[in-house]
């Protein structure tokens, strides 16, 4: 499903002494299966910003379509937007209340109004990486940090959206446990194809994954562009706070050394091939 | 729906009534309440009305803020009217159903009842708009230290009040927070009769009580892990100071008794 915004807008607080420009004229278009990767300095809108893609907030000026249809146009109710269009927030573990896995998971399905509700839990838990039967009866508050979110990450799945939105789905993670949440992004995006836009300040994450990326400064869409462009743009992310990938680092000091390595890639697995590359050359 | 909440909302003009001692404008406040209910004739109230109108303009609040506040409570005025209007017993009668009569009194009494309802909650709107929380409760403590009952518990009170009043922007966004998560899940709010919307709260409430509790055991640890152990010998980074602007606040007050006061005998002979 393709996500299009047309000279989107929001102010918070419209009218008051406490207005303030959060989203200032975005305009941007995501293609259906795509992986948009969002970074931006702490305030700079990213939250903000997703939460316009299925409406939990309206654009104070502009549109959001969804295929082409606008979603805050006449006639579209909420229900139609959240289920084309998934969103997991930030630490989504305190979204969860019922008192067994299964019945948490089940909730954002039987909202949609899906008929077989066990087959599509048993399938958001498989994607997750949860054993159905083991989990199903548990109580999620017992779980920890990392089952938890996954829980989460089953309910939005559960709905069966075209859109999955991420934000910062491994903030305050281990790493194993971070690993674990992106090994399972990147099988869902593969698996489903789905549309995946994913909010986070690692910029070693972003790397590996997206293969575009929106950087946000200060309410405005800075720069959208393919992955290795934007990391390329060192200047200017250094002058909105933000920095490249460590394996790139790496491939600018060997660079700086005298060694001729393509300063291009940013992938780990790329990174890694091009230095035993060089090294093997000697 | 949450933002119709004004307790504890501060809005910052720099106004002169900003700036005066918090004592001052709880003192002022309470004589204001007070004064409501001694109010008895159309002038004591044009003139009670006439004083809020001034506060209100001077303070720079918007009136759209203060009247928010109203909002919340039409239910409860319209039980009041409704109330006073049938149950005050008088001679006058308009009109009777059983044991309900309308009389002239009894309208006569529930249209001061509403008044002195709609000024008393714009009255107290305006000082917590006014007035920053911290302030607020520093005042508090320092008047409850002067009322001999009162006196020994004024640093808890004022504590818990604090805490309270700290806690509430916290549990709106946290309320906020999941409310969009739970709809982005299909949960629907607005559509239903009563039961329904009630049971439609609890995937809101679970999660909210959940992290209230574990927020105020982790405030909890972190006051003892910090030796709190209550306000004695405690010393403070702002201490309170009157200035002119409270000067004018109790010359004001003055003037405000004897307003109703005179409005009041007075008034008889006007009419
Ligand atoms: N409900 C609100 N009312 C007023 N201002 C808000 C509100 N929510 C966010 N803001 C402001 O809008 C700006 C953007 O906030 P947003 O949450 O979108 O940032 P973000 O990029 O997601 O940051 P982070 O990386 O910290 O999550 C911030 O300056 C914030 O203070
Ligand atoms: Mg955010």
């Amino acid at each position: 499903m393709s996500v299009k915004g047309i000279n989107l807008s929001h102010t918070y607080a419209l009218h008051s002494i406490f207005a303030f420009d959060a989203l200032k004229d975005i305009n941007f278009e995501i293609n259906d299966g795509e992986f948009i990767g969002i970074i931006g300095h702490t305030g700079s809108g990213k939250s903000t910003f997703i939460q316009h893609l299925n409406r939990l907030l309206s654009p104070t000026a502009g549109h959001v379509l969804l295929d082409g249809v606008d979603i805050n146009g006449d006639g579209i109710m909420m229900k139609d937007v959240v289920k084309k269009v998934g969103v997991v927030f930030q630490y989504p573990e305190y979204q969860l209340f019922e008192d067994t896995i299964y019945k948490d998971i089940a909730f954002g399905a039987k909202n949609m109004g899906y008929e077989d509700i066990e087959g599509i839990v048993k399938e958001s838990m498989e994607l997750v990486g949860l054993d159905f039967e083991y989990y199903k009866d548990k109580a999620p508050f017992n779980l920890s940090g990392g089952q938890k979110r996954r829980v989460a990450i089953a309910g939005v799945l559960a709905m069966k959206p075209s859109v999955l939105i991420l934000d910062e789905p491994a903030s305050g993670l281990d790493p194993i446990g971070r690993e674990e949440i992106f090994e399972n992004i990147k099988t869902l995006h593969k698996k489903k194809n789905l549309t995946t836009i994913l909010v986070s300040h690692s910029m070693n994450d972003i790397s590996n994954i997206a293969d575009r990326i929106m950087v946000f400064n200060e309410g405005k869409l800075e720069m959208f562009d393919e992955t290795k462009n934007v990391f390329n743009n060192i200047k200017m992310l250094g002058n909105i706070g933000l920095d490249i990938p460590e394996s790139k680092k790496l491939l600018l000091l060997l660079k700086e050394r005298g060694f001729d390595v393509d300063t291009d890639l940013y992938k780990e697995d790329d990174v890694i091939n091009e230095v035993v590359r060089v090294l093997k050359k000697g | 729906m949450l933002n119709d909440i004004t307790i504890g909302q501060y809005y910052p003009t720099g106004s002169p009534i900003h700036k005066m001692d918090p004592r001052t404008k709880l003192m002022m406040t309470f004589l204001y309440v007070i004064l409501l209910f001694f109010a008895n004739n159309v002038y004591s109230f044009v003139f009670m009305f006439l004083l809020l109108s001034v506060a209100i303009k001077v303070s720079k609040v918007p009136l759209s803020y203060i009247l928010r506040g109203i909002k919340t409570i039409v239910f409860i005025i319209m039980f009041t009217v409704v109330l006073n209007m049938f149950m005050t017993p008088g001679d006058n009668v308009l009109c009777q159903w059983g044991i309900f009569k309308l009389t002239t009194e009894g309208i006569y009494n529930a249209v001061k009842m509403a008044i002195r309802i709609v000024l008393l909650v714009c009255g107290t709107s305006l000082m917590t708009l006014v007035t920053s929380p911290i302030s607020l409760t520093d005042g508090m403590e320092n008047l409850m230290g002067k009322v001999p009952i009162l006196k020994n518990y004024a640093h808890e009170l004022a504590m818990m009040m604090s805490i309270a009043l700290r806690f509430i922007p916290t549990l709106m966004e946290e309320t906020n927070r999941i409310i969009n998560a739970q709809k982005s899940r299909g949960a629907d709010f607005e559509s239903g009769n009563l039961i329904r919307r009630a049971k439609a709260l609890i995937p809101v409430l679970v999660p909210l009580f959940l992290s209230a509790f574990q927020r105020a055991e982790d405030l909890a640890l972190a006051m003892e892990a910090r030796c709190y152990r209550g306000g004695e010998n405690r010393t403070r980074l702002k201490e309170l100071k009157y200035t002119y602007l409270d000067r004018y606040g109790y010359m004001i007050s003055f003037f405000m008794i004897a307003g109703v006061v005179t409005l009041n005998v007075f008034g008889v002979y006007l009419l």
